[in-house]
């Protein structure tokens, strides 16, 4: 069968690729490093630089993973979430969770906390908007995807209000711009304490997703259809929310709004692989780790800045949305 | 009683608290059809969601093979009744045989995925129904008849005794209508119970040995299409004057139509 030929190849490609990219990233930054240096240090042990040590431990290794682990975990996430409410058009926020971190992480650092508390709090916040639009969606009486998808709209959009309502009242010497940075997404505060913080959220979660892979699909066939099938559709789309929302709120909490790469790789990897959650699940994780490395490597080296890693994914996400609509009407 | 059939006494139901369906009896042998009959409104589909308990009854009983359907869990449900929904748009490009495959779920473990049997089963099953070369192609590019088929593919893999189908041939053209009378066929020749509900006071004629009339959520009639379904009992139902034919084809086979006059 030729698309089971095609999967286990674009997998072994994909893997390979996850092996070099994290290598060949170790050279990417601000201070100059020599290859030559950072491989016979990391080989070899030996190094004349003697700054080498603390930016691979500190900044590069934990930048690196984070980059490649939000990148897996939001692909996935969004992956999972496009399914449960046969849209492919939904991001990992449908449910507000990254708008709930962002007014988390807003409040925080208002209130002048350290990074890891803000951390946490995004975290907590991103948790809680999910409870809450689920609480909500679960009440009512219609369909309880379009009764989610509603709630979620509506908490995003009050989380987004009281962001506002936050940067307004925060001070514009000091915490201002703190809270727009913080929104726009980006890579630049990852320490090796806040990546273990995200990091075990992130990997339960793709655990779950990654078990349930064979439900996630029956989930897209609706309510009516997964019953007739002998399954508990509320039962499935319950653990798949709970699995897909510590993963966007570990990877929100850590990075920032990041958008974009869990609407796109999703739709991309579904267009390579096909829609079973059994390949969809471990390519578009793969494709998504190696897409934010890229990018982060990127926002590390086109400038002399750090350009805020939520830009570039928007500068290559909206093009693609767009050939993606042009692409749907060619097909009618 | 035998152990091989499905009994269904005085079944009522209905959205929030308001009854639809005003008890509901028939009782059908395996490897016979059901048709079940009436205009709009009438309750065909709520009688199905009750039937596959998508929605909650308010009385009644249901009998299949001897058990109390109440007592079986939506898992061990799913291994006597199967559902065969209208193929409306599918939005993700599942193949054939991935969507077939899906009616081995309530055979596996949550965490589970399909083994090598289920698939070759859900082989088998494309192959019943003359449909095996569409195994890897993608469901959402495929036509309206094609989908239906696919779908009936996964009742038969789910391998229940009871196959319940809403509106079949409702959007379908005449010869993919003649395509899924004939697959129906094929299942009743499995020794499956097949319950079919439809708008074409004909269709019974064609697949059904039984046809269960209906109005305004009540029975008018349950039994053969020939001696429930005449002028005087579609009038009543459809309430407008209609005419049932017999005509003799050109390969000297009796066959009714249904006409409005």
């Amino acid at each position: 069968m030729h698309i089971k030929r095609n999967y286990y190849l674009l997998l072994s490609l994909l893997i390979c690729l996850s092996l070099i990219l994290p290598v060949i990233s170790l050279n990417v930054g601000f201070y100059g490093t020599n290859a030559r240096e950072v491989f016979s240090f990391l080989f070899l042990g030996s190094y004349s630089d003697a700054n080498i040590p603390a930016i691979l431990f500190n900044i590069r290794i934990p930048r690196i993973i984070a980059a490649f682990v939000i990148g897996a975990g939001l692909s996935a996430a969004g992956a999972a979430f496009q399914g449960m409410f046969k849209n492919p058009l939904v991001s990992p926020d449908i449910l507000g969770v990254s708008h709930g971190a962002g007014l988390g992480a807003c409040l925080a650092l208002l209130f002048g906390w350290s990074s890891f508390g803000v951390q946490i709090n995004a975290f907590c916040f991103g948790i809680l908007t999910v409870f809450l639009a689920y609480f909500i969606g679960s009440r009512a009486r219609f369909g309880q995807d379009i009764s989610l998808v509603l709630a979620g709209t509506m908490l995003r959009e009050l989380a987004n209000a009281m962001v506002t309502g936050v940067k307004y009242v925060a001070d514009p010497n000091d915490v201002l711009p703190k809270i727009t940075y913080w929104l726009m997404g980006s890579l630049n505060k990852v320490d090796t304490k806040s990546l273990i913080f995200s990091l075990i959220p992130i990997s339960i979660g793709l655990l779950v997703l990654f078990l349930l892979r064979w439900r996630l699909n029956l989930l897209t066939l609706g309510d009516e259809e997964a019953m007739a099938l002998g399954v508990n559709p509320r039962r499935v789309r319950l653990l798949a929310i709970l699995a897909a929302t510590i993963i966007s709120a570990g990877s929100v909490c850590l990075g920032g709004l990041i958008a974009w790469v869990g609407l796109m790789i999703p739709h991309l990897s579904r267009g390579l692989v096909g829609a079973d959650y059994r390949r969809l699940l471990p390519v578009s994780a793969l494709m998504g780790g190696c897409f934010l490395l890229l990018m982060d490597n990127l926002a590390r080296s086109l400038t002399t800045m750090d350009i805020p890693i939520g830009i570039l994914t928007a500068c290559f996400g909206a093009p693609f949305f767009i050939m993606l609509i042009l692409n749907r009407g060619q097909k009618r | 009683m035998t152990d091989l059939n499905l009994i269904v006494k005085d079944l009522r139901g209905g959205y929030g608290k308001r009854e639809i369906v005003h008890g509901i009896s028939f009782s059908v042998e395996t490897g016979n059809v059901l048709c079940m009959l009436g205009p709009n409104g009438c309750g065909k589909s709520t009688l199905l969601k009750l039937l596959l308990r998508f929605i909650p009854k308010m009385g009644g009983e249901v009998f299949c093979r001897g058990h109390n359907v109440d007592e079986l869990d939506r898992r061990r449900l799913a291994h006597f009744f199967s559902y065969i929904p209208q193929s409306d748009q599918a939005i993700f490009p599942y193949t054939a045989l991935e969507m077939v495959s899906m009616a081995r779920s309530s055979y596996m473990g949550a965490f589970q995925s399909p083994k090598k049997e289920d698939v070759e089963l859900a082989y088998r099953c494309l192959e019943k129904l003359h449909i095996a070369h569409l195994a890897d192609f993608p469901y959402n590019n495929m036509s309206g008849g094609q989908r239906q088929l696919v779908l009936i593919a996964r009742a038969l893999c789910q391998n229940t005794c009871i196959l319940v189908m809403d509106e079949p041939t409702a959007s379908l053209d005449f010869a993919n209508q003649q395509l899924i009378n004939d697959a129906i066929r094929i299942l009743s020749k499995e020794g499956k119970i097949v319950i079919v509900s439809t708008h074409s006071p004909a269709q019974p004629f064609a697949i059904g040995s039984h046809v269960l009339l209906m109005r305004q959520g009540s029975s008018l009639g349950f039994g053969p299409p020939e001696e429930i379904l005449n002028d005087h009992s579609l009038e009543e139902v459809y309430g407008i004057p209609m005419e049932v034919l017999s005509v003799r084809d050109r390969n000297q086979q009796e066959r009714k139509l249904c006409l409005s006059l």
